[in-house]
């Protein structure tokens, strides 16, 4: 078992209360998952339900009020310093909003080049290294010395995807990561990251509220509602099996608004 | 059916010692009660064209062309003129449901000040006028939802009340930029079917903007197809469905149907490749 | 960012102000201008003449040659305050902002504290107990002023500390000394810039205030505020005394004003 998540609770304290701040808003109420190796986890859930918060917590970046994150059987939030840095590089992190995702100060190379710090490596062995990475996200030698505001949204993600890569984690945290992109460049963005998956043995957990895209790219999917996992599903072929509410909700906007779609916009009747 | 808009050769570019061409020659016309669906990526220039429409673009754009409503051009009338058309006669939709409110007023007074901006009206008058919209939009409890502030709402509610303001003053076109695009994906349905139950009560036209098919499919009758800045395509939405002329189109329907392939055979567990599978995901 | 700096025309007129000024006051001492200090009663309240530029004052001292002579302990004594209260400031902001805890907790309180009190009345407070003199009016300008810098540096630091690029920062173990000065101090620089040459228009007219009042420099010492002080006597007789280290006042504080909006737009990396 690549990752382990054990009775995660998360808790914010309220805005506005008073000199003691004993009120606490929960935002994870004991949640759990696993992941194996090469293997891609959905997790889907409406705005606010606390997924976001949940990848946090899974990358060490958000200690949680309890419960356990074993990366690789070693407890992330238990270790310190160099340790800690060690384990947490097993995973990495692409977020939603890749504009802010990337220092607009930086260039391209020394954006992918962040995680290669630690090697010590000297400049010719770095360059070489960047461009490796950039290419293996289908990005050309020209991108190297382009500004973040110099790209598309599509071309960013994939150098954010890239220095995500850089570290050569065991595993991606993929926080809503085409949710900001077009339709059609959320397409070409998840062909690459199954690519990556096949050529790399890459796990994924793929954090949306987009079912379709948990059915392009997962291999399993939880669905997440108010903090709390509510239905699992371990064969995506039975998707249409699912009985939680929440869940059929969800599938049934999906396929609304697909069925119309493919009835080349004749009104038909929703699901 | 007559034309309620008809914008003829919109040119947009950005001024400056080297001016950028953003948007050329772009025409089309929108019919009374129909919905017009612009579709492209982004950097189409897709918002900019609708923004240029009733004049929210800033000074640093120089916008020429025609752009026919009522009789008028409005890229010549004058500010007072354009502020009585907006709100009254055509309304806007915008993409960020969050930022198009005043986060320090509620939405009682967002109300007010669109129904009084355009006549006389009495408060007492006014508030039931929002509460009725509200009501209509399917908002439960208007009177709550009028004293709430914007952050106390969810996303699809504010898209909800921001379609009900727009239709406040019986505008004869709507102008939606993007509505469903920050909204994840059960609010987008809901709102998708408001826009659609709506279209059906009323009789205003509407110009939709999206970069998702899926979403036009629902509520467009005809379609324009925008590509770097230029109308690719255009024509009555099922026709681009059934036999898109250009490669943009054919790319975006393409994409669309590789998302949707998948999803069909998990959910309806069909295999096979069904008849729309010949637009092959051509990566661009 | 000094190319994009120098395409603002008003941005290259103040900058070009400024360091005329600046070296006019440096090189003061080199250049022949007559005796800032030497009294002669005989020539007092003249009016503009060919021995005397601008005049001379209530002592018969040359107006032009305090002015330029006056140079250096205005904007230079600004200068090192605000090097010093920014300096104090920022490290303070970027710990308190950077580590959070208890320590942010600590800090904030104090800020509270030193910010309660309103700067003018602490500055002459502070100077009171310490007596007059530049070094002190120096003092209590940094006493007073780092509270300020602190509180704007830190919630800058945690508002840059939220982007993207520094939670993968730290995701990826990328050492704490990176991302404060590779990430957090450059996006907090900028701002700091602004803040501070539109913050040296204040300690400007802080420093001549006070020299106004007398608390400041003392007399024979040249300064536009002193010169202000000793020239409010006279100001129906010889307006001219008056005007002349006021307009001075009045431009290099409205130079560093703009400068500061050029700077905002030139740092901004978007405007390419």
């Amino acid at each position: 078992m690549l990752l382990q998540a054990s009775d995660i609770h998360v808790s914010f304290s309220r805005e506005g209360t008073g000199f003691f701040r004993k009120e606490r808003r929960a935002v994870l109420n004991g949640v759990g998952f696993s992941l194996e190796e090469h293997r891609c986890l959905g997790i889907v859930g409406e705005s606010g339900c606390g997924k976001s918060t949940l990848g946090r917590v899974v990358t060490g970046l958000l200690a949680p009020d309890s419960g356990t994150v074993l990366v690789d059987g070693k407890d992330i939030h238990a270790c310190r310093g160099a340790e800690k840095r060690k384990i947490g590089r097993c995973g990495s992190i692409v977020f939603q909003d890749y504009s802010s995702s990337v220092n607009p100060r930086f260039r391209v190379e020394e954006i992918v080049a962040e995680p290669l710090l630690h090697e010590k490596l000297d400049p010719k062995e770095r360059g070489e290294r960047v461009l490796a990475l950039l290419e293996k996200t289908g990005l050309g030698s020209e991108f190297v010395h382009r500004y973040p505001h110099q790209l598309s949204g599509g071309q960013l993600q994939r150098v954010c995807i890239a220095r995500a890569l850089a570290g050569s984690p065991r595993f991606l945290l993929l926080d809503e990561a085409i949710s900001s992109l077009d339709v059609s460049v959320q397409v070409q963005i998840m062909d690459l990251l199954i690519e990556l998956k096949e050529k790399d043995g890459l796990s994924y957990i793929f954090i949306t509220h987009d079912l379709e895209a948990v059915t392009y790219i997962c291999d399993s999917v939880l669905f997440m509602h108010k903090g709390r996992f509510v239905e699992s599903v371990t064969d995506l072929s039975r998707l249409a099996d699912v009985v939680h509410p929440f869940s059929r909700n969800l599938l049934r906007s999906v396929s609304g608004l697909e069925t119309i779609f493919e009835g080349g916009g004749e009104r038909f009747p929703t699901l | 059916m007559e034309n309620v808009l008809s914008v003829r050769d919109l040119h947009i570019s950005v001024r400056g010692e080297k001016p950028l061409s953003l948007v050329k020659n772009v025409s089309f016309d929108v019919e009374a009660g129909r919905c017009l669906g612009i579709l492209g990526e982004s950097g189409s220039g897709k918002s900019l064209t609708c923004g240029s429409l009733v004049g929210l673009l800033g000074s640093e754009y120089a916008v020429s062309g025609e752009v026919r409503f009522n009789g008028r051009n409005l890229l010549t009338a004058n500010r007072e003129e354009l502020r009585r058309l907006r709100g009254a006669e055509i309304s806007m939709i915008l993409q960020n449901p969050m930022t198009s409110f005043d986060p320090l007023r509620t939405i009682e007074s967002h109300i007010l000040e669109t129904l009084r901006a355009h006549g006389r009206v009495s408060r007492k008058e006014a508030l039931a006028a929002g509460r009725e919209m509200l009501a209509r939009m399917r908002i439960e409890d208007p009177d709550g939802a009028m004293r709430r502030y914007p952050h106390q709402m969810s996303g699809g509610m504010l898209q909800r009340t921001m379609i009900g303001l727009a239709l406040l003053l019986g505008p004869k076109l709507i102008v939606a930029d993007e509505p469903t695009t920050a909204l994840d994906s059960i609010t987008r349905f809901e709102v998708v079917e408001e826009i659609r139950r709506m279209r059906e009560e009323y009789e205003c036209a509407m110009i939709f903007v999206s970069h998702d098919l899926g979403v036009l499919a629902s509520v467009a009758d005809s379609v324009l197809v925008m590509h770097e800045g230029e109308v690719v395509e255009k024509g009555e939405l099922r026709r681009v469905f059934a036999s898109p002329r250009s490669e943009q189109a054919r790319y975006l329907l393409g994409t669309r149907f590789s998302l949707i392939d998948r999803f069909r055979r998990m959910v309806r567990n069909e295999g096979g490749a069904p008849s729309r599978m010949d637009y092959a995901a051509a990566s661009f | 960012m000094l190319r994009r700096l120098l395409k603002d025309k008003s941005a290259v007129v103040c900058v070009a102000f400024i360091v005329v000024v600046m070296a006019a006051g440096l090189l003061a001492d080199t250049v022949p201008l007559n005796n800032p200090n030497k009294v002669n009663v005989l020539a007092k309240l003249q009016a503009p003449s060919f021995a005397y530029p601008l005049g001379t004052d209530h002592l018969g001292r040359c107006t032009l040659s305090r002015l330029v002579h006056g140079i250096r302990p205005t904007i230079f004594l600004s200068l090192l305050t605000m090097c010093c209260t920014i300096a104090l400031g920022s490290a303070i902001g970027l710990l308190s902002g950077y580590f959070r805890g208890r320590v942010d907790e600590v800090v904030m309180r104090v800020c509270d504290v030193m910010l309660s009190f309103p700067s003018q009345v602490m500055i002459l407070a502070v100077v009171g107990v310490l007596g007059p003199g530049m070094m002190n009016v120096v003092a209590a300008n940094i006493l007073i002023k780092w509270a300020w810098y602190g509180r704007m540096i830190r919630s800058s630091v945690i508002r840059y500390g939220e982007k993207g690029y520094v939670l993968f920062s730290k995701v990826s173990g990328t050492g704490a000394p990176y991302i404060v000065f590779r990430h957090l101090l450059p996006g907090v620089a900028s701002e700091l810039l602004v803040l501070a040459s539109l913050d040296m228009g204040w300690v400007i007219l802080n420093i001549s205030t006070l020299s106004f009042l007398g608390l400041g420099v003392q007399a024979p010492t040249a300064e536009w505020g002193a010169m202000l002080n000793e020239a409010k006597d006279v100001m129906v007789r010889a307006p001219l005394q008056m005007l002349v280290p006021g307009v001075a006042i009045m431009t290099v504080v409205a130079a560093f004003n703009m400068l500061g909006d050029s700077l905002r737009d030139a740092l901004d990396p978007k405007t390419v």
